[in-house]
């Protein structure tokens, strides 16, 4: 619970036995912790003091930092819980005063940091019974002299003392006696320490493993004195000189380095700003036997050069060389690894460097180089060369077989140098593991430049420019690669064969081109790919079937800045590139195409409002059809209703500007026209007044439509509808047709203008099946046939009367 | 006049950020040159500290002459250096106008006297700088500039604002 509250307060908190940060949050306590922790960070607290119950039970606590934490004073059992400490940093911590039982109690201690903590003299620390110290760091303080308590003797596995930016102006023969006591390969750092003087002979006869003394002696004077002083030490490696770009000193008397030749080392460090006014100077001549020298911003153009005894490596930057000193390096059968790197000015390569049996590295980059016939004829000495670095020149032109008889060389790199040449063959180098020509403005024209390249691992050839179908069997031989770029070449297309034959190719770098589809990468011999980048393409989408065969491996894939298509027709692939979000590398940067500049992370497209618009896309049409069926259903069945509305409808425009012709329509079946024409006609149209009927056998117009001349005639054409009702009436279909006419009639002009006439009793059931009737017989009244003459003479009267 | 002085106020100690965990702390900008046709100043972007920056000369005109001024940089190491990158970005109001990345500690090449330092130690960096073409400036110069160690981690990060009238 404890562990969990501070936590909040905590950067980080784990609570495992190996480690456990406590960093810069103002804490002046330590909080609790895991009892088994071994590494705890506490830098840039605020301690204020150590004090006894500080710390908790630590038993196993190894790395104890408590830097900057403003730690004035330790008490002496400060340390009592976390006795098995064996690294302590106190760097940085205003400590007034160390008390002889404060570090004497981790007796487990092999480093001990105590940077910038104000410190006079190391005899301060009280430190003579951690016999297992290996390395004491006590710079930036304020040392005045390297003397060293003489209890290190005993310290049998001491290493390292850093001195480093300290007072020590001077360093007397006394203040060494006990490092040469010590007797062995310890490594004194001594830089940005203002020496002014070391007595002559005061390392007479030391032994040491490094010492460093950049930035140590105030003046090209005291170097010259300093170095003679150094003279009978023996150094392992030796660092001299400064840091930095410094402004150049002038002097006059280049044989301030004189000294040099007075100790003995075996590597130099020598970072030079002293120059003379002609440029002539002896820089090498007391390293004749190093075997490593590297020499920054050292004025090589007039040096002596001398034939070193046992050189292994040469590291020569910003040496202000003309040329490349062939002449001077030639014979150096020693050499194993040379350098020359960062001039500024142009370098001319004239010279051959021959027997040179060892030489296996060689890089002469950044040296705005500019050579012609490149490269066998210069190296052909150089049996064993296995490393080219001639990048960031200017220009190399190379020959038909450029690196014919170095069959040894496994990397070679030129990158961003302008290599000129249309056609070249490198089939001998059977041995070549790294392959580097990017940005060399090379245009690749034939295919089989690669031939023979079978160890090739890793092929870098961004930034240039590829003609025809070279694709196709460019990378046949190189069955080994692992690594290939071939990005910023504006390629839009490779082959499906391009890249079948790298089986073992895990990286695949293809950015900055102009691809669109990529279904190269489907082809089974790219099994081993696990890295692809295909950032920066024009890749809108990729299809399906080229999702589900990508390489089985692939962990990483980098789509970023390619103009993604986010609509819902590729809303399977956009589904894909949410579901891999695990490989999909750059995720902020994996844009969809828009109109405007703010383009939007594919990651946050809404696909749920694709599955809507699927939804409608499918539902839509199939609504559409089953409507359109339902409507087709409904108007075959219901065609003769629809037609008549329609005939209605324009009857009824029609009516309202003619005048009526018949004073009735009769409505009967043919089967009752015996009825109809004996009596109603009789006694309508032959009695007084006489009543204009309107019959269909009669007075419809021949050539029309029945629907229209029953519409036109009949309906329209008369004030009255009398409807015979009988049994026939009941089973004909054009009667029942017209009755519900007539019925639509009467709703549309709104009076009472049908009149009935049931000229047989006609069972209630069939009635029913007229629309209409039923109700209308109901509701309203009407007349009854009955052949007697009394009964008929009434009816007569009725039905005129209804008129 | 401050610019003169080689005054370096390291406000880390007095300006620690509160216990908040992802607490934006805005650390106050600092003028480095107030003149009448140039005003120069910085701004810390590390979370952490604030950083001191200033030079003992300011240029009182743009005219073609070159000054030479010392640089003074200064901060407190949050990790080693065992390797420094530098990262620069010039901001034009159009956006970023040029990136400079440059590797400043090395592991064999340790250029400068920061190189190889470790944890909590005090940096006070001082080199001349050679200021040439000041007419030539742009009217509103941003600097961003990043440094990172051998662990990503920020060393450093700071906004120059440059303003030329």
């Amino acid at each position: 619970k404890t562990v969990f509250h501070h936590a909040y307060y905590l950067h980080a908190i784990i609570v495992l036995k190996s480690a456990c940060l406590n960093k810069g949050k103002n804490l002046s306590y330590i909080p609790a912790l895991h009892p088994k922790t071994e590494y705890l960070d506490f830098s840039f607290n605020n301690l204020a003091s150590l004090h006894q119950n500080l710390f908790p039970k630590l038993v196993d606590l190894q790395f104890l930092d408590l830097t900057r934490c403003r730690i004035q004073h330790i008490a002496g059992n400060a340390f009592n819980n976390v006795r098995n400490v064996r690294t302590l940093v106190l760097t940085g911590n205003p400590i007034e005063h160390i008390g002889n039982k404060d570090l004497n109690t981790l007796h487990e201690l092999q480093k001990l940091v105590l940077v910038d903590t104000g410190l006079l003299s190391i005899e301060d620390l009280h430190i003579n019974y951690l016999n297992k110290l290996q390395e004491l760091n006590v710079g930036a303080n304020q040392l005045l002299s390297m003397q060293i308590p003489s209890y290190l003797i005993n310290f049998t596995d001491f290493r390292i003392l850093d001195l480093h930016a300290n007072n020590i102006t001077v360093i007397r023969a006394d203040d060494t006696a006990v490092l040469r006591q010590i007797g062995k390969n310890i490594t004194v750092i001594l830089n940005r320490n203002p020496i002014i003087h070391i007595d002559p002979g005061a390392f007479q006869n030391i032994t040491l493993r490094k010492l460093d003394l950049r930035e140590t002696f105030i003046s090209t004077e005291v170097t010259k004195d300093c170095l003679n002083a150094l003279s009978g030490l023996n150094v392992g490696n030796i660092l001299i000189g400064h840091f930095g770009r410094k402004h150049k000193i002038l002097t006059l008397d280049f044989y301030f380095l004189q000294g040099l030749c007075g100790i003995k080392f075996q590597e130099i460090y020598f970072h030079i700003v002293e120059r003379t006014p002609t440029g002539k100077n002896n820089l090498l001549l007391c390293m004749i036997n190093a075997t490593k020298i590297s020499l920054i911003d050292g004025e090589l153009k007039d040096t002596e050069w001398v034939q070193f005894k046992q050189i292994k490596e040469l590291y020569l930057a910003g040496s202000r060389l003309e040329n490349i000193p062939s002449r001077q390096l030639s014979n150096q059968y020693t050499l194993q690894k040379l350098t020359i790197t960062e001039n500024i000015h142009p370098v001319a390569f004239f010279d051959l460097m021959i027997n040179m049996p060892l030489l296996q590295y060689i890089d002469i980059s950044k040296n705005q180089l500019l050579l012609r016939g490149c490269c066998h004829t210069i190296f052909k000495f150089m049996p064993k060369l296995q490393h080219l670095n001639m990048s960031l020149n200017s220009e190399i032109q190379f020959l038909y077989k450029p690196f014919q008889g170095l069959d040894s060389l496994q990397v070679l790199d030129f990158h961003h140098t302008k290599l000129k040449s249309v056609n070249f063959n490198m089939e001998n180098l059977k041995d070549l593991m790294y392959l580097d020509m990017s940005y060399s403005r090379i245009i690749f024209t034939h295919e089989f430049i690669f031939k023979g390249l079978g160890n090739l691992r890793v092929l870098k050839i961004p930034g240039n420019y590829f003609q025809g179908d070279v694709f196709l069997h460019m990378f046949v031989d190189l069955k080994r690669l692992e690594i290939l770029d071939i990005s910023s070449c504006g390629i839009d297309s490779f082959l499906w064969k391009s890249f079948g034959n790298l089986k073992e190719l895990r990286h695949l770098t293809l950015s900055g081109n102009t691809l669109t589809a990529i279904d190269f990468v489907t082809n089974p011999g790219l099994a081993a790919l696990s890295w692809m980048d295909l950032s920066q393409n024009q890749i809108s989408h990729i299809a399906v079937h080229v999702l589900h065969n990508l390489p089985k491996n692939l962990t990483t894939f980098d789509l970023s800045n390619n103009p993604i298509d986010c609509s819902c027709s590729q809303s399977d692939f956009i589904m894909w590139i949410m579901t891999h979000k695990n490989i999909i590398k750059n995720h902020h940067n994996v844009l969809c195409k828009t109109s405007s500049p703010e383009s939007s992370p594919v990651f946050d497209f809404d696909l749920e409002s694709c599955t809507y618009i699927l939804i409608l896309n499918i539902l839509g049409p199939i609504s559409v059809v089953i409507l359109i069926l339902t409507l087709s259903v409904l108007a075959y069945k219901f065609q003769f209703y629809l037609r008549y509305c329609c005939i209605l409808q324009r009857g009824y425009k029609v009516s309202q500007q003619q005048e009526c012709a018949y004073d009735a329509f009769v409505i009967y079946s043919n089967k009752d026209e015996a009825w109809v024409m004996e009596e109603l006609v009789e006694n309508l149209e032959n009695g007084i007044p006489p009543i204009q009927l309107c019959l269909h056998v009669r007075d419809f117009e021949v050539g029309k439509p029945i629907t229209s001349n029953i519409i036109d005639e009949g309906i329209m054409g008369s004030r009255k509808v009398i409807v015979v009702v009988s049994q026939h009436f009941i089973n004909s279909a054009w009667c029942r047709f017209e009755f519900e006419v007539a019925q639509c009639w009467l709703v549309l002009e709104g009076n009472p203008n049908i009149i009935i006439i049931i000229l047989e009793d006609v069972e209630e059931v069939k009635i029913k099946k007229v629309f209409g009737l039923h109700k209308y017989l109901k509701k309203n009244t009407y007349l009854k046939w009955k052949d007697n003459p009394i009964s008929s003479m009434r009816f007569w009267v009725r039905l005129r009367k209804a008129k | 006049m401050p610019h003169r002085s080689l005054f370096v106020v390291l406000a880390i100690l007095a300006h620690k950020p509160q216990s908040g965990l992802v607490q934006e702390v805005q650390w106050p900008i600092h003028t480095l040159c107030n003149m009448d046709k140039l005003q120069i100043a910085y701004r810390s972007c590390d979370h952490s500290q604030d950083i001191g920056i200033s030079i003992d000369l300011c240029p009182a005109t743009l005219s073609p002459l070159k000054i030479n001024v010392n640089l003074r940089v200064s901060l407190l190491l949050r990790q080693s250096t065992d390797e420094l990158y530098l990262s620069a970005k010039l901001i034009l109001e159009g956006g970023v106008a040029f990136q400079l990345d440059e590797p400043l500690c090395q592991p064999d090449f340790p250029r400068f006297t920061f190189c190889s330092r470790k944890k909590g130690e005090l940096i006070v960096f001082d080199t001349p700088l050679k200021l040439d073409k000041l007419k030539y400036l742009p009217e509103h110069l941003n600097v961003h500039t990043v440094i990172v160690n051998q662990n990503g981690y920020h060393i450093a990060c700071f906004n120059i604002t440059i303003i030329k009238r």
